[in-house]
């Protein structure tokens, strides 16, 4: 044996121990770094070549450097973030969406209280001419309220829209780079470079897309990924197929004019609304269509069974001057739709209160009317539940029939979200566990790395040395 | 097999569990601070729309409440006229009964009773349109325009003004005059101002057989204004029945609301004090636990 393979034996040794220690400063440096996966250098002794028939070591070599990953974990993440992603963004909507229907409930509560006790006060006083007034006061008041109401659902509703649609921007970013991921992850292992580091970024691109549409992801021989998101391929290999959104008719529970979701892998966009059925972006139409919606058909129930009944009680009553057949509120005609958002008064009583009727004759101690428009607070005159029904509610107990199913509608999206939570949770915490860098565990290979590390350069001190006797035994 | 922890993992886990228990020491500091369990529906969906139902139903007991209370003070009104009009008419009988006793009355004494009586007419005639907040108590719907003129003349209706005592209860706070005034529909009923009208011409003309006439009338009167007094009476007790009523219903409601509503403030601070111990006890833990990483010992 050479002296000069101590040398060489102890450069492989170092060259192999550097390598280890930048794979465990990278390690350190990427702690933090989300979605990192943690790596190990491999290494192996080389084989040994023979010397006089004596096997004689020859050092050691990197055989590569692994990602620790389980693809197993990987899946089930992306299964059940789709859920958490659909249940987060309904729990969070909807519990802000609560706070402000039930601020805004209470308000028209009040109006509708006011509006009848006014009523109240006019039959048991009609001869009171500030009392029309007030009367007239606490009507516009009620519209008011009707229409904030509506305001703060219609807001609701456009809030979501916004977020549908920037949800699609994102997931059209994020399929763009797994795209590009697949084919600069394919080109680098045809170089024979392991790009751990982009698997990582594409891993981590995965999961985060799956919490904002229902994925599949399938693996091709090359290890190029193909996502199908609702029912239609976003990725395959490198090619990427844009989504769009745009506002389109009313369809089932959804509203006219809401935003609706297309693919545009092939000719004409194809619209996958329907097939969306988990993660963030569904959560966010479902929040739309079935809480939202809902809640405004039912809103504009109330407006229009109150402008229809005190307007019908209100035609058949004669006002002080003799005019029979006026309407307390704009007529609304059969439109149930929007109500909340028309319902106002008439305009001849928005200009002269003393129109409002009081009673059935023109005599001006009539208070008849005035005590049937005000019993019809007490009249069950509205469906239970808000997709109809039978009719057993009265005004106020519809309203808070509304408010409280927002709030069981809150409760269960919350409830689920933290089931679903502490699923994702553990899932994380498992991949975290396996994945995830321990610093004491690469403080530890640093030190033996650098142990190793110096020995390898002594050990080529010690071959230099024996060159430098063998060297001076020539002089 | 020891489970192994990455660093992240230490901070994931510090991060959450500080976070959970502050999230717990936030609702009870809610709690505390407001004194309510449920501040928003979905805490509790079912209780609170028992909560807000009541509520609603307490506001419009409330307006129903006041105007009872108004339709009181009307019938007080038309119960003073009653008894005004029963002083007025016993005063008229007197004097009639004077008037129409045989032979001790002379024509000058008669003419010194007219004025009297003509008077006392008047003064019934200004009973009988006696108003509460603009509306005659006897005028039925016609309240624009006093229901009697000086002759008494009626111009009002039988117009029944009925005002909610109580949820879906209903009663009639004004008296028809023409069963009081006119005696219509009465068993034995007297027409009041025909009656005094009947005096009157028997005064002025000094017809003695047409005084007497009339003393039956307003003995008839008397009762008749007893038997509205009566009237008004029960309307009153069913009113204050109501009202009463009102009252137990509202202290009901109101202990089912805070029963629903509001937090036991015994529980409410010993949870917020548990809660701020579990809190300073996650902090600390999870201060110790980054601390004391011995990475420093190990790179030292």
């Amino acid at each position: 044996m050479a002296v000069n393979d101590i040398l060489d034996v102890g450069q492989r040794g170092l060259q192999a121990q550097r390598q280890a220690l930048t794979t465990t400063s990278s390690n350190i440096a990427n702690a933090n770094t989300p979605g990192y996966s943690r790596q190990k250098t491999q290494l192996v002794n080389q084989p040994p070549h023979l010397v006089h028939g004596l096997p004689i070591g020859s050092g050691v070599e990197v055989k590569k450097v692994v990602r620790v990953h389980d693809e197993f974990v990987q899946k089930q993440l992306i299964d059940e973030k789709q859920s958490l992603g659909s249940l987060q963004v309904k729990a969070e909507m909807l519990s802000r969406f609560e706070a402000l229907t039930t601020q805004e409930g209470s308000n028209l509560g009040d109006s509708i209280n006011r509006f009848f006790n006014d009523f109240r006060d006019l039959a048991t006083n009609v001869e009171n001419p500030s009392l029309k007034n007030v009367v007239r006061g606490s009507a516009e008041s009620l519209a008011r309220s009707f229409h904030k109401m509506n305001q703060s659902l219609e807001m609701g509703r456009r809030e979501l829209d916004l977020r549908v649609e920037d949800v699609v921007k994102h997931i059209n970013t994020e399929g763009r780079e797994i795209a590009d991921l697949n084919n600069t992850i394919v080109q680098a292992e045809s170089r024979g470079e392991v790009p751990n580091e982009l698997m990582d970024r594409r891993d981590l691109l995965i999961r985060d897309l799956a919490e904002k549409i229902d994925l599949q992801v399938t693996e091709d021989q090359r290890g190029q990924k193909t996502l199908v998101a609702g029912n239609a391929v976003i990725v395959q290999g490198g090619d990427h197929f844009e989504m769009s959104v745009r506002r389109s008719a009313a369809e089932g529970e959804k509203a006219a004019g809401s935003m609706s979701v297309f693919i545009h892998s092939s000719g004409t966009p194809r619209e996958i609304t329907r097939s969306v059925k988990d993660g963030e972006l569904a959560g966010l139409m479902q929040a739309r269509d079935r809480v939202i919606n809902p809640a405004m058909k039912h809103l504009d129930q109330i407006a229009f069974q109150v402008t229809q009944k005190v307007n019908e009680l209100h035609a058949e009553g004669i006002g002080l001057d003799g005019i029979d057949n006026r309407k307390f509120f704009k007529d609304l005609g059969d439109d149930v739709e929007h109500a909340s958002f028309h319902f106002d008064l008439d305009p001849d009583i928005k200009e002269n209160h003393e129109k409002i009727a009081t009673g059935f004759s023109s005599s001006t101690g009539d208070n008849r009317l005035a005590q049937a428009i005000a019993d019809i607070q007490n009249e069950k005159m509205l469906p239970a539940g808000q997709l109809g029904g039978e009719v057993n509610l009265s005004v106020n107990e519809s309203l808070n029939n509304l408010v409280s199913q927002v709030g069981i509608n809150t409760q269960q999206e919350t409830q689920m979200f933290d089931h679903q939570k502490a699923i994702v949770d553990q899932l994380e915490n498992y991949r975290q566990s396996y994945a995830g860098v321990n610093l004491e565990e690469e403080a530890v290979d640093m030190i033996k790395y650098q142990t190793v590390f110096n020995a390898s350069a002594k050990a080529m001190k010690v071959g230099e040395d024996l060159l430098d006797t063998i060297l001076s035994l020539k002089d | 097999m020891t489970t192994r922890v990455s660093t992240a993992q230490i901070f994931t886990n510090a991060q959450n569990h500080i976070s959970k228990a502050r999230e717990k020491e936030s609702i009870s500091a809610a709690k505390a601070a407001t004194q309510k369990e449920i501040t928003r529906p979905s805490q509790n969906p079912a209780e609170w729309t028992v909560a807000a139902n009541l509520k609603d139903d307490l506001n419009i007991r409330e307006g129903i409440a006041k105007n009872a209370k108004f339709a009181t003070s009307f019938l007080t009104a038309t119960e003073n006229t009653l008894a005004q009009l029963q002083e007025l008419v016993g005063r008229t009988h007197e004097l009639a009964v004077e008037a129409s006793g045989s032979g001790t009355v002379s024509p000058e004494q008669f003419y010194h009773i007219l004025p009297e009586v003509e008077g006392l007419f008047q003064n019934v005639i200004q009973a009988v349109n006696t108003e509460f907040a603009h509306r005659p108590v006897f005028g039925g719907y016609q309240s624009h325009q006093k229901p009697f003129d000086t002759e008494g003349g009626f111009s009002g209706d039988n117009g029944k003004i009925e005002v909610e005592i109580d949820r879906n209860l209903k009663i009639p706070v004004n008296l028809s005059a023409s069963q009081i005034i006119f005696g219509e529909g009465l068993q034995r009923g007297v027409n009041v101002i025909d009656t005094y009208r009947g005096l009157l011409t028997g005064l002025k003309e000094g017809n003695i057989q047409g005084v007497r006439d009339s003393l039956e009338g307003l003995l008839g009167a008397i009762d008749q204004f007893s038997l509205g007094r009566t009237q008004v009476a029960g309307s009153m007790t069913e009113i204050q029945r109501a009202l009463d009523s009102y009252e137990v219903n509202q202290e009901q409601s109101q202990k089912v609301i805070s029963e629903l509503e509001e937090a036991d403030p015994v529980k409410v601070f010993s949870d917020l004090v548990r809660d701020q111990t579990v809190l300073r006890a996650a902090i600390e833990t999870n201060r110790k636990v980054i601390n004391e990483s011995p990475i420093d010992t190990l790179l030292k």
